[in-house]
């Protein structure tokens, strides 16, 4: 077949194709090639990142600056406090936003050029704030203070309503860099300037002026200009509330911020600044370079990393971190860290490692990140049947001792539990009754709108059809963690086996069965049928322990507590120097001032554990001496318990056993110093120092009668007299008093 | 006739036209300058074969639209590719990872 077509005709139709062609060319497919890009890209596709940069080349200008402030500036935080998959602390460890390993992550070579084109070209928003942070950030990181100034004070050229904020950060770098004069310049330039709209603004330069003025050592000063500005946003927020009246409840995050400001200055009243510095790297001698650094108040440590909080900042290149004009105050470090940094690596950080700040301190705190330990068996969900399970792991260079925790998976997540502490070697054979009774915590449910033990929890590792697993922590020879076995575990490297088994020894009883089932009351009531029909019967007393232990931790039942006496007894008499029942009946004689009783169970307590107790039960045993008038003995376990327990949470017994013993409150007001109590999750944490401070003073005005006032008052706080406590009769007295009856 | 009568009224008709336009006629059979040349060439008419030619056009549109869904592909792909944490057994794992190793390890069980 043929057709018969015009010559014409023929160059018609080939033109019009070819411009059919050349548009689709030139305007269509590059659109088309750019939202791939933006597809890909958002979507954290392999080559996304590649499509995205030949996207933004190709784009034409005005679409550029678009492309580089929505898919590069826009992915990359400049605070530290985000933007970091994996956040680090003592008491905790949480994920940020994962990113899609590294198909999304744009690297310092691949942004800077198109950052410092939208700093010069860009317009004067948001995007271009955080475009001249991202780049100071890197220069700082790079330590090229210099460069950082510079590319501010360029940004702030035609920075419009963002030019506060970056003569803000300016400010920042002259004094992370020891300029401070010229950062308090800056901000008296700053305050000169008729308010901003931004609520938010004023109080972060105030809580910046704050700290260049601590270090200045004008802690008053801070305190006066905190003030103005608390009256100020108060004002405002009044105003605003005014004008819309449905935002009630605002509150800006700011006012929280200042307020807590505040309160450290106020303790560091005429305090100086202090310098926090070091380096952060792996036990291998890499140097973490670009990783976050937090150093965070005792006041923020009980919520997530927020941009508000004043000390964060990001390691040079030789992981290198210094934190100036630091305000005194109670402070713990925090890592932010990218998945690779921390894969098959953890920093062994505990509890209560506190930094203390004092006035004009220089401080040198590094962090060094180990191997995570491999563990050897049981893994890879061994099913276990006889009757002593191995525990074993590689050993760990300079490990003194070691601790085993077994995991118990519940819904929607899994509880732990110390098996074993102080293991010698790197390797244990437990009898599986260690495991049986390991002291494992269970969950409570709602029932009737009141808490009961979800009772198949209650099983702990004695359900055969439950997959445990276990993981393993590391001491030195000065009790610090320096490894543990449990953390990051991304590639197939660091994966290594997997810690799961399965404890078959023993099957499951009538009365497992129902407590697994949730019939509690049933479960008890078989149990004691058991036990009652073989009193040799371990499990089921164990268990009848355990339900009782459970349900008086709901309902404070003296009856209930009582009657489970008599059971602990028992189990106590089958299986000797069990720990946790020997501190139960201590704790029980205790709370009745049956002291000859309590102390008994106190003596057997020390000895099962080998003589070593821990600064909790220590600290419990001083002040039950304490309440007995055994003075002198209970200042001498305070004071070891005080040097085991870093938190200090007992001291304000200590001190009041110091004052009953007769000492000056001079010297008692000394030690408060010497201990400061660190309460994360209580911000009314008691100043013990200056509470008896005040009693010092309130003495010299009293005279005579005050040390009998004092005696009578400690007194009724050993025997619980609370008629008396409420009237003490001296006003300083009276806080002080207060203050003991929250220490717990 | 008929046919007679209206011959002659065609002819009486048609009388005052007279045909002028031989020499176009003889340019277009007989083109001599270029720009004749030029209009023959622009108004020849060309025969061409549908069948190869349209085969042509066809693979060629199909190469561009299968490079097109290529890379849609890609796009679907991708979105699979985002992994999700999970943390077990103490240990924090990608969850696709952890899945493999557990179902290698039952598959080991039962083998």
């Amino acid at each position: 077949m043929k057709i018969r077509i015009k010559v014409k005709h023929l160059v018609i139709a080939t033109l019009l194709i070819g411009a059919a062609v050349s548009l689709l060319q030139l305007v269509v497919i590059p659109k088309l090639q750019v939202r791939a890009a933006i597809q890909d890209y958002a979507a954290g596709a392999p080559g996304g990142k590649e499509a995205m940069l030949a996207a933004i080349d190709r784009a034409t200008s005005s679409q550029r600056l678009e492309l580089i402030s929505e898919y590069m500036i826009s992915y990359v935080e400049a605070s530290p406090a985000r933007g970091f998959d994996v956040y680090v602390g003592p008491s905790s460890v949480w994920s940020g936003s994962p990113q899609n390993e590294n198909t999304r992550h744009w690297s310092w070579e691949e942004m800077l050029p198109y950052l410092l084109e939208y700093v010069a070209d860009g317009p004067a928003d948001s995007y271009r704030f955080r475009a001249a942070t991202q780049l100071v950030q890197f220069y700082l990181s790079e330590g090229r203070s210099d460069q950082a100034l510079s590319l501010l004070e360029q940004a702030e050229e035609r920075g419009g309503t963002w030019r506060g904020k970056l003569m803000l950060e300016r400010a920042k770098v002259y004094a992370q860099i020891g300029k401070s004069g010229e950062a308090m310049r800056l901000i008296e330039r700053l305050e000169a300037e008729p308010a901003s709209t931004d609520l938010d603004f004023s109080g972060s330069v105030v809580q910046f002026k704050a700290q260049l003025l601590v270090g200045q050592g004008k802690g008053e000063d801070a305190i006066q200009a905190v003030d103005r500005e608390l009256k100020a946003l108060e004002e405002r927020i009044g105003q605003l509330k005014s004008e819309l009246p449905d935002n009630e409840d605002f509150v800006p995050a700011k006012l929280e911020e200042l307020k807590l400001l505040r309160m450290q200055l106020e303790k560091a009243m005429n305090g100086s600044g202090a310098t926090v510095s070091g380096t952060v790297r792996r036990s291998d001698g890499k140097l973490l370079g670009r990783v976050g650094v937090f150093l965070r108040s005792e006041r923020d440590v009980n919520h997530s990393i927020v941009d508000g909080e004043p000390y964060q900042i990001f390691t040079d290149a030789q992981g290198r971190y210094e934190f100036n004009n630091v305000i005194p105050g109670n402070y713990q470090l925090y890592l932010g860290l990218p998945f690779d940094q921390i894969d098959g690596w953890t920093w062994p950080a505990m509890n209560d490692d506190w930094i203390v700040v004092e006035d004009g301190d220089t401080l040198t705190e590094n962090v060094i990140l180990r191997p995570l330990i491999s563990i050897k068996e049981p893994v890879n969900e061994a099913k276990l049947t006889g009757a002593t399970v191995k525990f074993s792991w590689e050993p760990i260079e300079g490990a003194s001792y070691y601790a085993l925790y077994g995991t118990i998976p519940i819904e929607n997540g899994s509880t732990s539990s110390i098996i074993e502490d102080r293991i010698a070697q790197s390797e244990i054979a437990l009898p599986i009754q260690s495991l049986y009774e390991a002291p494992s915590g269970f969950v409570s449910r709602d029932e009737d709108g009141r808490s009961v033990p979800d009772s198949a929890t209650l099983l702990g590792f004695s359900n055969p059809e439950l997959r445990y697993s276990w993981y393993v922590e590391a001491y030195d020879n000065d009790g610090r963690l320096i490894a543990r076995s449990n953390g990051y575990r991304l590639n197939e490297a660091t994966m290594g086996a997997l810690p799961f088994f399965y404890l078959k020894e023993r099957t499951l009883t009538a009365a497992d069965r129902l407590m697994l089932d949730g019939r509690l009351d049933e479960g008890l009531a078989e149990y004691r049928r058991a036990y009652e029909a073989d009193t040799q019967d371990r499990h089921s007393l164990y268990m009848i322990t355990r339900i009782y232990g459970a349900q008086s931790a709901f309902n404070e039942s003296a009856e209930l507590r009582a009657e489970s006496i008599a059971y602990l007894k028992a189990l106590l008499k089958l299986v000797p120097g069990k720990k946790g029942v020997l501190f139960g009946l201590f704790d029980y004689y205790d709370s009745r001032k049956e002291w000859s009783e309590a102390e008994k169970y106190y003596e057997e307590y020390l000895k099962a554990s080998g003589g070593i107790t821990d600064g909790y039960t220590q600290s419990r045993y001083a002040t039950s001496l304490m309440k007995q008038r055994q003075t002198e003995e209970a200042l001498v376990q305070f004071r070891e318990a005080l040097k085991r327990d870093r938190t200090h949470r007992f001291v304000g017994h200590y001190l009041a056993a110091e004052l009953y013993a007769g000492e000056s409150f001079e010297k008692v007001a000394g030690l408060a110093a010497d201990y400061p109590e660190i309460a994360p999750y209580d911000s009314n944490s008691p100043e013990w120092s200056r509470l008896v401070e005040a009693m010092a003073i309130e003495e010299s005005e009293m005279k005579a009668s005050y040390g009998q006032l004092l005696k009578g008052a400690l007194e009724a706080y050993f025997d619980e007299d609370s008629r008396t406590l409420d009237a003490v009769g001296a006003p300083m007295l009276q806080a002080f008093v207060t203050a003991l009856r929250n220490v717990n | 006739m008929e046919r007679e009568s209206m011959n002659k009224r065609l002819r009486e008709e048609l009388e005052e036209l007279r045909f002028g336009g031989q020499e176009n006629v003889v340019r277009r059979t007989h083109p001599r300058s270029w720009r004749d040349r030029l209009l023959a060439l622009w108004n020849k008419e060309l025969e061409l074969p549908v069948v190869p030619l349209g085969l042509s056009f066809f693979i060629l549109l199909a190469v561009a639209a299968a490079s097109q869904l290529r890379s849609s592909d890609d796009g679907s792909e991708a979105a699979d590719n985002r992994r999700e944490l999970v943390e077990v057994g103490g240990n924090t794992y990608w969850k696709d990872d952890y899945e493999r190793a557990v179902a290698a390890i039952e598959n080991k069980d039962q083998g």
